[in-house]
Order: C-alpha cells, then sequence, then structure tokens
C-alpha cells in the first residue's frame, strides 16, 4: 500500500501519529503507533499483501461498520488534511468511538443505519466491514457515493450469510454478483488473522 | 458542519435511553460483586465520557455535565446513596420489570425474566422465538455441543433456577410448560393494544 507517514516491515505495520495516544493497547514507540492486524481486517489485507492501494494526504473515506474504532484510529493518521465520514448503527458502540471523535478533528460520525445512508458528498475509497446478509446490497447501495477511480474495498463474512454452506462456495457466489456491477482487482483471504473472512478490492466498471 | 454533525449524534444518544437500559443496570448492579465494577456499570449508562479518564469520578456534577448519558432526573440521587445496597437494588428490578412487562412478571421470578432479556437483546426479539429456543435459552454452550456430537439436547438454560422446575419430579416437562406460556405472555406484552392494559395489576387472564 503507498501511503504517508504509513511504514511497513514484512509482518510489521505502523502509522505515524500527531500525538502518542494509544488507543486500544497497541504498541506505541515514540511517535510511531503499531498496527495489530489481528483487531483490524484493513490490516490484515495489508499484512497477506493489499499492494495496488494508494491513499493520499488529503483523500476523502467512507467509512461503514466503524465499531470502536480501532480502523479508524490508524487511518486518522495517514490522512492529515482528509476526512473520515464514520457510520454504525449501534448507540454503544458509537458512545466510546465519540472518545476518538473529541481527540482527532478529520473524524465525523453518523449514527445511520448503513443501508438508509444519502450524502451529498463524493468519496475517494469506500471501506465496509458489516456482518449481516444483505453485505453485496449494501455495497451496491452506497457505491453511488464514489468517485468514479475511487476504490472500494469489502470484507466480506460469510458466516453471517450461510453458516451451513462450506465457506468459499459463499464467496464465489458473491463474487459473481460482485463482478455484475465492479471489477475486482485484488482479492486476498485473512486467514491466519480471521477466519472465514475474504478481502475484496473493487473498482467501477467504465 | 462537522460539529454541527456531533451535536446531532450527541442528542440522539441521549434520547435513546429507555426502560430496557434501566433493566439491564439493574441486574447487573445486583449480580455483580466488587464496588468499583458497580461504579462502573452505573457510569456506563449515566455518564460515559467518565470511563475516558484514568480516575472516573461517580457524583451528581459528572452526570449534570455529561453530553452522552442518560439525562438528569430526580431518582439518580437516591440511586447513588444506595448502589451497594442490594434489598435496594432487588425491589427496583421487580418493579421494573412489572411496568414492563406485566404478563410475564406474572408467571417469572424477575431476575429471570430480565436473564431472558438482556440474551434475546429487546422485548421485541424475546417476543419474535419459538417456545422451544425459549426453553433453552442461556444453555448455548450445551445446545452447540449436543449438535456436534448428535447427542441429547438440553432442557432447560435459565427456566432451571424457576421453583416450579426445581420441585418437580419431571423438571424438563415442567421446563417446556413454563416455556410455552411464558413465550404468549411476552407477545401479550410486546403487542399490547393500549395502555390501561399495562398499568391494570392483573394483567391479561391467559
Amino acid at each position: 500500500m503507498n501511503a504517508p507517514y504509513f511504514l511497513q516491515k514484512n509482518n510489521y505495520i505502523e502509522t505515524i501519529s500527531i500525538d502518542s495516544l494509544q488507543y486500544y493497547g497497541e504498541r506505541v514507540k515514540g511517535k510511531n503507533r503499531n498496527w495489530n492486524p489481528y483487531k483490524s481486517k484493513l490490516g490484515a489485507g495489508i499484512v497477506k499483501g493489499l499492494k495496488q492501494l494508494s491513499l493520499t494526504e488529503s483523500s476523502k473515506i467512507l467509512y461503514l461498520g466503524s465499531a470502536t474504532g480501532t480502523t479508524i484510529s490508524h487511518l486518522s493518521d495517514i490522512l492529515r488534511q482528509g476526512s473520515i465520514y464514520a457510520v454504525d448503527i449501534s448507540r454503544d458502540m458509537m458512545i466510546k468511538c465519540m472518545k476518538l471523535v473529541y481527540l482527532r478533528d478529520n473524524i465525523t460520525p453518523f449514527l445511520l443505519d448503513a443501508s438508509k445512508t444519502n450524502f451529498t458528498e463524493q468519496f475517494d475509497m469506500l471501506f465496509q466491514d458489516i456482518s449481516c446478509k444483505e453485505q453485496v446490497g449494501i455495497l451496491i447501495h452506497n457505491s453511488a457515493f464514489v468517485k468514479r477511480e475511487g476504490s472500494i474495498l469489502l470484507s466480506l463474512k460469510t458466516q453471517s450469510i450461510d453458516s451451513s454452506r462450506p465457506p468459499k462456495e459463499i464467496m464465489k457466489e458473491q463474487k459473481i454478483l460482485l463482478e455484475k456491477e465492479f471489477s475486482v482487482i485484488e482479492l486476498i483471504n485473512l486467514e491466519p488473522y480471521e477466519k472465514h473472512h475474504w478481502l475484496f478490492h473493487l473498482k467501477k466498471r467504465l | 458542519m462537522r460539529e454541527k454533525q456531533i451535536s446531532l449524534v450527541e442528542k440522539e444518544i441521549k434520547g435513546s435511553y429507555n426502560l430496557f437500559d434501566d433493566i439491564r443496570l439493574a441486574y447487573k448492579l445486583l449480580i455483580t460483586e466488587s464496588k468499583k465494577e458497580r461504579i462502573k456499570h452505573m457510569l456506563r449508562v449515566y455518564a460515559p465520557e467518565e470511563l475516558y479518564k484514568d480516575k472516573p469520578d461517580l457524583s451528581i456534577q459528572s452526570i449534570k455535565k455529561s453530553k452522552l448519558g442518560k439525562p438528569y432526573s430526580k431518582e439518580v440521587n437516591e440511586l447513588i446513596n444506595k448502589v451497594h445496597d442490594q434489598i435496594f437494588q432487588k425491589e427496583r428490578l421487580c418493579a421494573l420489570i412489572k411496568t414492563y412487562t406485566p404478563n410475564l412478571a406474572r408467571l417469572l421470578p424477575a431476575e429471570i425474566i430480565a436473564q431472558l432479556l438482556i440474551k434475546a437483546g429487546s422485548l421485541r426479539q424475546l417476543a419474535f422465538l419459538t417456545s422451544s429456543k425459549l426453553q433453552v435459552l442461556g444453555a448455548e454452550k450445551a445446545l452447540n455441543l449436543a449438535k456436534q456430537k448428535e447427542t441429547n439436547t438440553p432442557k432447560h438454560g435459565y427456566l432451571y433456577a424457576h421453583p416450579k422446575v426445581q420441585n418437580s419430579p419431571e423438571p424438563g416437562k415442567q421446563a417446556k410448560k413454563i416455556a410455552n406460556q411464558a413465550s404468549i405472555s411476552a407477545r401479550i406484552d410486546y403487542f399490547r393494544p393500549n395502555e390501561e392494559l399495562s398499568t391494570s395489576p392483573e394483567g391479561l387472564s391467559l
């Protein structure tokens, strides 16, 4: 991955923050914060070899399913002049996330259902991490807010679609649905870090 | 625009507290033993920002100041004074359950109803459960083991604490009987047509 304020050495990744803040019990040395791939699906994808994604200092991100804000805390290190829109439906998760919102000025919270969003802005990147049955439907609805050449990332949890069938079979079914709307650039299995999860890197069909 | 959005989210969080949160808090105060944990449970509802700090402080001033907690009312004064009083907590839980689920309260002890509600997630989700699922609620570990090994499934979960179940020679059959009645009365409580039924001391006759 190409990004400012981001370092990678094999399986060890870290971001450089403004304030040396310890948010979720990660290792902090000076201003370098370790990005734990066991707690973040985007982090796991980068360790497993997500290469073609590139972020700049001033890009805009729409993040669906922000929860307590572990991944967002690292993204807000990278995007110093950009902004992140954090969407989540759960009130209890949002209360924990508000600690980060008060500390960093590039995060905006939204207490919304991700399938009923409506933004007037256009984003450079969309990341979705929602564990529900209509994951692909929500992604297609929200892809209307992404720029033409923007990248779309989906972490697919097969267990919440069907837990009785083999996960690889479900992934192939969902991939066919996705290929109608998008072109798949990268497909990564997050196996040692996350069970039954795949990370899709997609772009809009022109 | 960002500050406007933050204040809107704060307003939404403040308005979303309901009776179910009170029941969950009252039950947790009843079962936790350590005094530190009890204060943390109180703060989680009334002043969540205090938990961000190193030394959280439970006082009326911090509750009045809080932006994310439940709005201040006169009951809070008494509640703070009697946080460690177990008898008071049990009476409060019984009173709350009677107003929230009047029909279910005639059938089961208040503690069991609180356990069922917390496990199911809400009254709506409890009302939509099948009675056979309600019977084994709380015995998930035994149920999943039995499904894997294809042995006999458990007969009772939280309902095992009911005095009728414990005193009968056939506890499994008694638990099934109570679960059937409980699922009907949970549905009556959820689909109450008007407020008169909820305030009447007798409830609906089954």
